[in-house]
């Protein structure tokens, strides 16, 4: 399907004001070169083939007072290569919601956040996801990403988190939440790849994992040999609420240079029988229990997120699905 | 037998190289002796066993008679009479270990029974390798409730080659029975051979107990590329404490099938890896059945820019309710050219399974090297502390003259790179 590049615009819930503010959109071949450069740069760790990568949309988020920036996509508009470009000093949060059509492919949202620049980026996806959804981000110098999801999958689909700390003192913080359902195979791979000094990463996966659905779960940590003082974790929780349900976590850690704290965990298990026990001798019913239970354990990772808007969103996605 | 090592040798013909782990690219097969007879005879001249390997036994006070059995220069008789003796004990309790390459002709039911039952040939290249070409090794069977107090040790064996290249060792505990074997040992043991490919079978019976030790310390040139694996059934409990310290590559990741309701199985390994050195080591437990636990610890140390890898897969199965896993990974980076790397994967099928992994991977910490040198030790002597206590819970687990020879040679090993 072929877009326009007013379609990307007006895909931005608040595009008006955007262009505004001077937020410059461009479809990659008519991109200044030096920002065609930094895309290739940054797609270049994934798959992406070059005419895809040439149909890509791209928005360039210019430093000044931040934004807060609503981006949805759906079937109508859909864009299988997005690149979002925050300058020095910029602030951006994004919400990234996308629509329940089970007619997507694979889309891949690249996030290229500068010198000293914030971005914070929230993903919802209900019911149906896309194919195979993809988000890269590189990090430079004293900048920070921030990647807050929530995603409920009921059909095969993969989805892949990867970001590059490229920067010294750079940070990056991914937390997951992931509700497998029906007869679902669901691939998550998450990945912080150290290769500036100083730099902070942390992932935490929260899966649920109930009637007949499978989780294939990788995570990586890659500590480059220049990457001294890395401070890194990988977290990985998985409950398996059905005697059909499967489980598979693959925290990996790949570590060139001693000078690093870095470690992972990961647990599976089931809700806990004093928890089911307190909550019956209150009253509630099994699967009241289970719906607090489950809400508890998601809510759990708003408590980590940095980024208090981040944090609403990713409540409120909740809230509604629940 | 012999039909047995050329299905296996075509199997070792038809397999390619795993593509994953360590890097075996440089392994030439033409370039290997795979048999040669036991005999009393020295297989290499003392003058001719590397110098490091000497100053090592200098250093760690290996008498001479050993230093040059440890290096294939001389075969070991001091020990004759003590193994004598213990050797009519075990007769009495009905417990049989004797050489492997013997077991075939002496016990052929058992043999017939459980040889390759647990690692078939065709398990992977280099237990097709082994199956083919095997020589020497221990086996041994434990009769029903029978408790064998001392360790079993296959440095008793006289004159049978205790470690060979491709040893085979088939270790059975009948029901209500406990054993504990330990071969290797912490000294360095010279080869001139290239390639370690033993095949280790243990079959745990009915609320029997085995706990397998194992310390290799390969010269350098060799690799170690090691089968382990073990059946566990109803409340029995096998035990892997595995040391690697020497070798330019290991591969090995033990293994326990937990095949019987409440079976348990224990995992502890250390590695150590120097300059040149890959020690790509792990553990490996299928939970088959209902109520079954395991907990795997696995301790590494990388110096002098060696590599360790610690690799490793739980499974648990739909049938296996109530299972328990633990696995716990601590890998310690003594210098910038060092590396470190983690690939567990955790496989659970079962609802009721409550699984727990955790890793870490750090430097010797400040904090403690600055505590000890407040109380006067020197740098190097505080890193060198924090690094032997770092395997604390291994040589906790050997016997002691085994535990003081480990914490000596891991000194000295460290001594070039955190002295």
């Amino acid at each position: 399907m072929r877009h326009t590049i007013a379609q990307f615009i007006s895909s931005f819930s608040d595009a008006r004001q955007l262009l505004l503010a001077g937020v410059r959109f461009f479809p990659f071949i008519l991109a200044p070169l030096s920002v065609q450069r930094d895309c290739e740069r940054s797609a270049r760790n994934t798959p992406l083939a070059k005419n895809v990568l040439r149909s890509g949309y791209i928005a360039v988020f210019p430093s000044g007072r931040p934004y807060t920036i609503r981006f949805s996509q759906g079937a109508a508009a859909y864009f299988p290569a997005v690149f979002f470009i925050a300058e020095p000093n910029s602030n951006i949060t994004l919400f990234d919601t996308r629509g329940t059509s089970t007619t997507i492919g694979e889309q891949t949202t690249h996030v290229i956040a500068r010198t000293r620049s914030h971005f914070s980026c929230g993903l919802t996806q209900r019911s149906a996801l896309a194919k195979d959804v993809r988000y890269t981000a590189i990090v430079e110098t004293d900048a920070a990403f921030e990647f807050a999801g929530f995603l409920h999958g009921t059909k095969t689909h993969a989805v892949r988190v990867a970001t590059q700390l490229a920067g010294s003192r750079s940070v990056s913080n991914m937390r997951l939440a992931l509700l497998c359902s029906q007869h679902s195979q669901t691939f998550v791979e998450l990945q912080h790849a150290h290769a500036g000094p100083k730099t902070n990463g942390q992932i935490h996966l929260k899966a649920i994992v109930r009637d007949h659905a499978s989780l294939h779960a990788p995570g990586w940590i890659t500590v480059g040999k220049r990457a001294q003082k890395t401070n890194s974790f990988l977290r990985e929780d998985v409950l398996l609420l059905s005697a059909e349900a499967e489980a598979k976590a693959v925290p990996n850690l790949e570590i060139l240079h001693h000078d690093v704290r870095v470690w992972h965990n990961a647990t599976v298990g089931q809700f806990s029988s004093d928890q089911l026990y307190y909550c019956a001798s209150r009253g509630l019913t099994l699967s009241q229990t289970e719906h607090l239970l489950t809400k508890g354990f998601f809510t759990d990772l708003a408590g980590q997120m940095n980024n208090h808007a981040l944090a609403q969103y990713y409540r409120q996605s909740l809230t509604a699905f629940l | 037998m012999l039909a047995k090592r050329l299905e296996a040798l075509r199997y070792f013909r038809a397999k390619s190289l795993p593509t994953w782990g360590a890097d075996l690219s440089e392994l030439d097969f033409d370039n290997i002796t795979y048999y040669w007879k036991p005999t009393d005879q020295p297989s290499v001249s003392w003058k001719t066993v590397p110098r490091r390997i000497k100053k090592t036994f200098d250093r760690l006070g290996v008498p001479e008679a050993e230093r040059k059995f440890l290096a294939g220069a001389g075969a070991q008789y001091e020990s004759e009479m003590i193994y004598h003796h213990l050797k009519d004990q075990w007769t009495k309790l009905g417990v049989v270990f004797c050489d492997m390459s013997e077991a075939p002709r002496l016990y052929p039911e058992l043999v017939k029974k459980y040889f390759g039952a647990v690692v078939p040939i065709a398990d992977n290249k280099f237990s097709a390798l082994n199956s083919a070409v095997w020589s020497g090794g221990s086996f041994i069977y434990i009769p029903k409730g029978v408790h064998v107090d001392l360790p079993l040790q296959a440095y008793f064996r006289i004159n049978a080659p205790s470690i060979g290249q491709f040893e085979r060792t088939l270790i059975i505990a009948d029901e209500d029975s406990s054993v504990h074997y330990i071969e290797g040992c912490t000294a360095p043991l010279y080869s001139k051979q290239s390639l370690h490919a033993a095949v280790v079978e243990v079959i745990a019976l009915p609320r029997s107990r085995i706990r397998y030790t194992t310390i290799q310390n390969w010269s350098q040139n060799v690799y170690n590329l090691v089968t382990k694996r073990a059946v566990a059934y109803e409340n029995a409990l096998v035990e892997w404490v595995d040391g690697n310290l020497g070798s330019r590559t290991t591969m090995k990741y033990p293994a326990v099938f937990l095949k019987g309701r409440g079976a348990r199985a224990d995992i502890l390994s250390i590695a150590l890896a120097g300059k040149g050195q890959h020690q790509d080591a792990g553990a490996k437990v299928l939970h088959l059945a209902p109520d079954t636990h395991s907990n795997i610890v696995s301790k590494s140390i990388a110096h002098h820019g060696g590599r360790t890898s610690y690799r490793g897969l739980v499974r648990v199965v739909p049938q296996a309710t109530n299972c328990r896993v633990k696995v716990r990974c601590d890998a310690l980076l003594v210098d910038a050219r060092s590396r470190s790397d983690t690939y567990p994967t955790l496989a659970i099928k079962n609802s009721t399974a409550r699984v727990e992994h955790e890793a870490t991977v750090s430097k010797i910490s400040e904090e403690q090297l600055f505590y000890l040198e407040s109380r006067g030790l020197t740098r190097a002597d505080a890193e060198r502390m924090v690094v032997v206590g770092f395997l604390d819970a291994f040589a906790k687990e050997l016997p002691m003259e085994y535990a003081v020879e480990l914490n000596r040679l891991i000194e000295m090993e460290l001594s070039g790179s955190v002295g």
